[in-house]
């Protein structure tokens, strides 16, 4: 009896275990796969970028896979209310409608209450508020703009082939041919200005001087807070002269009076991919992250009398000179034409840094400041000036304001040597 | 056919091929002086990669400055690389449809196109005088309903787009293919003053000429061997081209 009762219990014993253990299979099998998801799910959450929506760019590559015109309207219905009267022209200067977006954002346009994708234009998110900030184009409203603050750079860069422009100005007649024909020249008594050659430029159509001098006899941009100190040559403290910078085209104004969609040159005006090419990936502006300190740059982009720089266009092509005081509006130099500077543009295919480079050597020439001996020998006295023996410290002043501080380079001293004694 | 008619035939496609090679030879060679700047020695021991600049000056038979020509810096002579090439297109030949104002318009201006910066100063009269104009303006101030849009546009709604761009599309083609089978090293455009610069020149030597002749001017094929760079000069070489009077 008691031997059966030791059995008994020791089978109860072993079934109970055995259920203990297939339950605890059970449980264990159970929510395996649950674990298992979770981390895959998780691993996708982290994989997928986040998307800011508040931040359109042209660079998506669903945006890239659409022609411009799917979203882009040329010209939008406020063209002639987006400029004063007098100045309008057929443009492109408002955003796309809602239904450019919907079609693949409709998810985005309806999360919550505040979509922040109605950031990208307008003001304030609400059904009712239908403010927007400007758009960028025309720009001047747009640059004093928060957007602006936040988005500083465009997604794009403009291609402009320089030397196709020029060679459909080019002339099909020598000059002899056509001053054969007789013409009716206007007469007249009044005594003739002395002023230097001036000639009719194919550049000054779209680059103009940007506040000239003109006949005025105040020569500083602003005025100065009083007499400007010289150095040892005699040579006066910086203070931004008008007639200094050129202007530079900042709208279609200048595009569409031949490229416009009805009738005119290709690329025509709807076609804005035809001008306008997508930055490399690494350009991505990046608003959020603090600007990186400038390369050293010869204008004192924060010298007072620049304040008088307005134009941002105008500002941008002045802090990347070389050499920040160079005059365009001076009569030798208008007398000597652009191209005789810019030696490269003709030559170029497109808006790059060589255009806007001028080789010393056009000014080192014998012929206008490359003399040893005065009067046009400036640019010797300043390398001379150097190597003195009390002259390390003299700064280089008649072209330069920052790069006058440095070491003077090797393409400046090579050529002016030290005079022989 | 009778042999009578295969020999004038044959007579007339011989005098065919004749009047295109005299078109096409009948620019007469513009004179090429080549010389180095005076009073300056080159560079003692110049390194290997180094460059130098041509400096090209041109002049009409009248003295005066070949202004907005472009001139093509090239490996093999223009001349010889030009044997059996077709005839550069001529303005004439893209004024098909042109009213007489409109030819004697274009006659009394010297562009490839209707883009020179002079014309634009031209046009408020243009439209009163000749009737392609006039009809551009119509169009425009329909369109755009402004006065002021419909000369600055004048270009736009012009009628005849041969006019305006094809001789220049044509003969940039022939240019692109004559530079290419002379093999081009380089282009630039004469200033104002009949000046051009080829830089970052390597010193060997090369061609330089305007490939298509200007109508009634002269084609300059000249030989020239830039040397070592000269301190403080753009160039190391000038080369005059003028035309015979």
């Amino acid at each position: 009896m008691k031997r059966r009762t030791t059995q008994l219990a020791t089978l109860l014993l072993l079934t109970a275990a055995a259920a203990f253990l297939h339950f605890q299979q059970i449980s264990s099998a159970a929510p395996e796969p649950q674990r298992r998801r979770a981390p895959s799910r998780q691993r996708r959450r982290t994989a997928a970028p986040r998307v800011d929506y508040s931040r359109f760019s042209h660079r998506t590559a669903e945006h890239r896979r659409e022609s411009c015109d799917s979203c882009h309207k040329s010209p939008t219905a406020n063209w002639s209310r987006a400029r004063a009267k007098d100045a309008a022209f057929p443009d492109v200067t408002d955003y796309p409608g809602h239904s450019s977006c919907l079609g693949c954002h409709r998810q985005q346009f309806f999360s919550g209450a505040r979509p922040v994708i109605c950031t990208v234009c307008h003001t304030a998110v609400s059904p009712r508020a239908d403010a927007r900030f400007p758009f960028q184009n025309p720009d001047a409203a747009f640059d004093a703009s928060p957007k602006k603050r936040r988005r500083p750079d465009s997604d794009f860069t403009n291609e402009f082939p320089h030397d196709r422009h020029q060679d459909v100005m080019a002339r099909a007649v020598p000059s002899d041919i056509l001053n054969s024909t007789p013409l009716f020249m206007r007469a007249g008594f009044a005594p003739r200005r002395q002023t230097a050659s001036k000639p009719v430029d194919s550049c000054s159509i779209c680059h103009v001087t940007y506040q000239p001098l003109g006949d005025s006899k105040d020569e500083y941009a602003t005025k100065p807070p009083g007499e400007l100190p010289t150095n040892e040559l005699r040579l006066e403290a910086y203070w931004l002269k008008k007639g200094t910078l050129k202007s530079t085209p900042t709208s279609h104004a200048s595009c569409f009076n031949c490229h416009w969609q009805e009738g005119g040159e290709r690329p025509t005006s709807n076609d804005c991919a035809g001008c306008h090419k997508l930055k490399p990936a690494g350009d991505e502006p990046a608003a959020l992250v603090p600007p990186s300190p400038a390369p050293k740059r010869d204008s004192d982009t924060d010298h007072p009398s620049v304040k008088a720089v307005t134009d941002p266009e105008v500002f941008a092509l002045f802090a990347d000179r070389r050499v920040a005081r160079y005059r365009h509006e001076v009569s030798a130099h208008e007398g000597v034409g652009c191209t005789a500077c810019h030696v490269s543009i003709t030559a170029s295919g497109s808006l790059n840094a060589n255009t806007m480079y001028v080789p010393i050597q056009t000014c080192a020439s014998s012929n206008c400041h490359g003399a040893t001996r005065p009067p046009k020998n400036i640019i010797f006295r300043e390398v001379d000036q150097r190597r003195k023996p009390d002259g390390a410290g003299y700064q280089c002043a008649k072209c330069h304001v920052n790069y006058g501080k440095d070491q003077t380079p090797r393409s400046h001293s090579g050529l002016f040597p030290a005079p022989a004694k | 056919m009778r042999p009578g008619a295969n020999s004038v035939a044959l007579a007339l496609g011989f005098l065919l091929v004749a009047a295109a090679c005299a078109r096409a030879q009948s620019a007469p060679a513009g004179a090429c002086k080549v010389n180095t700047p005076q009073g300056v020695k080159p560079e003692a021991s110049p390194a290997a990669d180094t460059t130098t600049g041509i400096r090209i000056t041109v002049t009409g038979a009248d003295g005066k400055p070949v202004q907005r020509k472009r001139f093509y810096l090239l490996e093999r002579s223009a001349q010889a690389s030009s044997a059996g090439a077709p005839a550069a297109p001529r303005r004439e030949d893209f004024l098909q449809g042109a009213s007489p104002q409109l030819r004697e318009w274009l006659a009394r201006h010297d562009c490839d196109t209707l883009y020179c910066p002079e014309y634009e100063a031209g046009y408020a009269e243009a439209v009163k005088t000749v009737p392609e104009f006039k009809k551009a303006y119509d169009d425009g101030l329909r369109r755009y309903g402004s006065d002021r849009l419909a000369l600055q546009w004048l270009t736009v709604n012009f009628p005849l787009k041969q006019v305006r761009t094809e001789y220049y599309r044509r003969k940039k083609a022939w240019l692109e293919e004559a530079a290419r089978r002379a093999g081009k090293v380089s282009s630039v455009m004469t200033d104002e003053k009949g000046v051009a610069f080829f830089t970052g020149v390597r010193p060997r030597a090369y061609f330089v000429s305007n490939l298509a002749p200007l109508e009634g001017g002269p084609l300059w094929d000249c030989q020239v061997a830039p040397g070592p760079p000269i301190p403080k000069q753009l160039h190391s070489v000038t080369v005059e081209m003028s035309a015979a009077k």
